[in-house]
């Protein structure tokens, strides 16, 4: 059992520096991206990453109210990319 | 322009924050939660459901002005505060009582004042920042 546990723990902390080495990426593509649309894939790609960051500090730490959070920014993270794409489209249309 | 399953996403959406927002607010004081938080929730459900259907909608949907709401939290939250005062307590004083089997008390009623009455500020402010910019789809 404490086996288990311990090994679940250092999953979590390799996971963690995984996923903190690739925030690097679409760092850069929200810096230097040429167009609008790149820079919002990009944010939403940022959001996916801290997402799972939350997600292995949760399994980290033994720590269940950091999934309430992990619920509501998914849910706004989701609804604001789309509401933005849909704009982008109403203005495309429009010129 | 109208995109049936955004509408229909955005519409269930709404639900589901409105009822965490009410599992948040009766967590509060114990554990994270509270007042303020679920306020907050609650309005970015309606915040979603005012880009996607225009403000108007939102309007129709709450049935009444958000002034009103603004109004109804801050008698909710007075009430809780003169409440103890009554009893010869001191104001704001935490007062518990057990109703049918469940141990409410007065931080309960402030909290629920605190909720109604940011749900309410931020309603009203996007709507008119809504009617202004003429977002309305």
């Amino acid at each position: 059992m404490e086996n288990a546990d311990l090994f679940l723990k250092n999953a979590a902390l390799i996971a963690l520096y995984i996923f903190s080495l690739s925030l690097i990426f679409p760092f850069f593509r929200l810096f230097k991206g040429p167009t609008l649309p790149d820079r919002i894939v990009a944010l939403d790609q940022i959001g996916v990453i801290i997402i799972g960051m939350m997600i292995c500090d949760v399994l980290y730490a033994r720590e269940k109210l950091l999934l309430d959070v992990v619920l509501v920014v998914a849910f706004i993270l989701a609804f604001g990319s789309m509401i933005i794409a849909r704009y982008l489209y109403k203005q495309k249309k429009e010129q | 322009m109208k995109n049936l399953i955004l509408e229909k996403i955005v519409t269930l959406f709404l639900y589901i924050m409105v009822g965490f927002a009410f599992f948040l607010l009766f967590r509060g004081h114990n554990r994270p939660g509270g007042g303020f938080i679920a306020g907050i929730i609650a309005s970015a459900g309606f915040l979603l459901y005012g880009i996607v259907f225009g403000s108007e909608k939102v309007l129709e949907k709450l049935r009444t002005n958000p002034r009103y709401i603004i109004g109804s939290g801050l008698l909710i939250s007075f009430i809780a505060t003169i409440l103890p005062m009554m009893f010869g307590n001191p104001p704001l004083t935490g007062m518990w009582f057990d109703v049918a089997g469940l141990y409410l008390g007065s931080p309960l009623l402030f909290d629920i004042g605190v909720f109604v009455l940011v749900f309410g500020v931020i309603v009203s402010i996007f709507t008119n920042i809504m009617d202004v910019l003429k977002w309305n789809s």
